[in-house]
């Protein structure tokens, strides 16, 4: 009786091994015919890469040695960039959090408020910061001012997202206490829900700041500032010597910010 | 009265509260004042002004008052630029998330064969992802010309970069029990990777490819704007050539590709994870 129990369910295994088999060999074909018609259409394969990465080399070695003499004009460039990220990541914070606390259902003032501002968040954030550059480029001119306000108004979207995920996670116990007890919704918001969510709050700021250095870095390309600016210049003149130095660079400024930003989250938490 | 549980001696609140409230050490008001310091300079550097904005509104007006009516016609030809966005955005996540997978198993400390190869595929890893896709972009459009070859392999290369150090930092933080035995055991290097780490990590990997299969898509989209191909090109195009109607066409189609894409990956995240 055992046996015949054990050689069922033996064979309930191995069905279930088959089925779970066939189901990863359709995902993988699927995979793989999704692969090949977008190597197709992108005009990728080997005999391209077998040109291309050679021509690629070339460029680097063109590049070689950096020039170092014009590191100290980058300074200038370099700072800039890092002020763009910086006022980019700190002004958002105004505005993100009182459109989180409007936003989270658990605090919103009325649901209609919350749909509204959940959507204007989406679609700040939806509109990638180098499209608000170039937008903002034609309306207040070049430099690194709407570098900031182009991240900033993508940073508003991004944070506020964060934000009101993090107040909807909090603790209900502790609102419906101090609720219960009299206090009104500032006392709730000021002392029941912002200690719970600044660590995480502060986290995803520092995330996002490590996020708006990288793209305060490209900026440039659309004419809003900072070290992108220098770089394509040089690439547009074929200064490749003084390309190089700015990559260099900026290698070495992000990982520097990264490990800076660890630091600080490993305070923080 | 409140007494302290220990000694029962009354305690002193105003003390307490007072040592609670203690005012700020030099060093913290050192840290202040640099921080206050940055601020003002980087407000000073930036030329950030209200005026500007202000003055700057009626341009702003202006510029969205010539994008619309948007050109509806201009649609049925964005269609082949969306698709190559989204074939872009395939063709990377694949590439990349194959070619991570070795880089990730010698980046990982505790299956990397040497500490001779785990550092330099760090320092690789490093490099990958050091600068962002646009800047490889702009270095392979230079090196392989215009198109959507240049845009596949900077999304590839810093794809790369990224998967295979959170590849690498997930193979370092699995359970070392089910290593030590393999290795106990005598399996080779390669079979305690294959055997005990990555069915450990095989879910962790699943969600970083379709995590970055959404970012590519999106980052494909930005990626034409240096001349890499898709919807980002349309859109660059007409707006340096003026014409904003078309341009306002692209913004929409775009946005609304990049709001699809993230629903379906949520969906699709739901679904496996």
């Amino acid at each position: 009786m055992i046996e015949v129990v054990a050689t069922g369910m033996f064979d309930v295994v191995m069905e279930r091994r088959r089925v779970s088999r066939r189901q990863a060999f359709i995902v993988a074909a699927v995979i793989a015919a999704l692969g090949l018609w977008s190597a197709w259409g992108t005009e990728f394969n080997l005999a391209k890469l077998a040109l291309g990465l050679p021509a690629f080399f070339d460029l680097g070695a063109r590049m070689m040695p950096p020039d170092l003499s014009i590191l100290k004009a980058l300074m200038g460039p370099m700072i800039e960039t890092l002020e763009m990220a910086l006022l980019g990541t700190t002004i958002p914070i105004f505005f993100a959090l009182p459109l989180a606390f409007l936003a989270a259902v658990n605090t919103t003032p009325h649901p209609v408020v919350s749909v509204l501002l959940r959507f204007l968040i989406g679609a700040f954030r939806t509109v990638p910061e180098l499209i608000w550059a170039m937008v903002l480029v034609t309306a207040v001119g070049l430099g690194p001012f709407p570098g900031v306000l182009a991240l900033t108004l993508h940073s508003i979207g991004g944070l506020g997202k964060f934000y009101y995920e993090a107040i909807e996670a909090t603790d209900p116990g502790i609102i419906d206490a101090m609720t219960a007890a009299g206090a009104s919704r500032f006392q709730v918001i000021w002392f029941g829900i912002m200690p719970m969510v600044l660590p995480v709050m502060m986290s995803s700021t520092l995330f996002y700041w490590e996020y708006n250095n990288r793209a305060s870095t490209v900026l440039g390309l659309v004419g809003a500032g900072g070290i992108g600016l220098a770089l394509t210049q040089a690439l547009q003149d074929f200064r490749y010597h003084e390309v190089i130095t700015c990559l260099i660079l900026i290698v070495l400024i992000l990982v520097v910010i990264d490990r800076f930003s660890a630091f600080l989250r490993s305070r923080i938490i | 009265m409140i007494t302290n549980a220990k000694t029962k001696s009354p305690v002193d609140i105003e003390a307490v509260l007072q040592a609670s409230s203690r005012k700020l050490t030099p060093l913290q008001m050192l840290i202040l004042a640099v921080v206050a310091v940055v601020y003002w300079s980087a407000i000073q550097g930036t030329e950030i002004s209200l005026k500007d904005i202000v003055t700057g509104m009626p341009a702003i007006a202006e510029l969205v008052g010539q994008m619309f009516p948007p050109d509806w016609k201009y649609l049925s030809e964005l269609g082949s630029r969306v698709i190559e966005t989204l074939q872009i955005g395939i063709i990377a996540t694949i590439i990349a998330s194959l070619l991570s997978l070795p880089l990730a198993f010698l980046a990982a400390k505790n299956v990397s064969p040497h500490p001779l190869v785990y550092l330099p595929v760090r320092l690789f890893l490093t490099i990958c992802r050091g600068v962002s896709e646009l800047i490889w972009a702009l270095l392979f459009v230079v090196a392989v010309g215009l198109g959507p070859f240049a845009g596949v392999i900077a999304l590839i290369i810093y794809c790369v970069g990224v998967i295979g150090k959170l590849l690498a930092e997930a193979v370092e933080a699995v359970d070392p029990g089910p290593l030590e035995a393999m290795e106990a055991a005598g399996a080779s290097r390669w079979k305690v990777f294959l055997y005990g780490a990555w069915p450990q990590v095989l879910p962790l990997y699943f969600s970083y490819c379709l995590y970055y299969w959404d970012h590519n898509t999106r980052q494909a989209v930005v990626l034409g704007f240096v001349g890499a191909g898709g919807v980002g090109y349309a859109l660059f195009f007409n707006l340096s050539t003026y014409y904003f109607e078309k341009a306002m066409m692209a913004m929409i189609v775009l946005i609304l590709m990049i709001v699809i894409i993230d629903r379906f990956c949520l969906f699709l995240r739901q679904r496996i994870i």
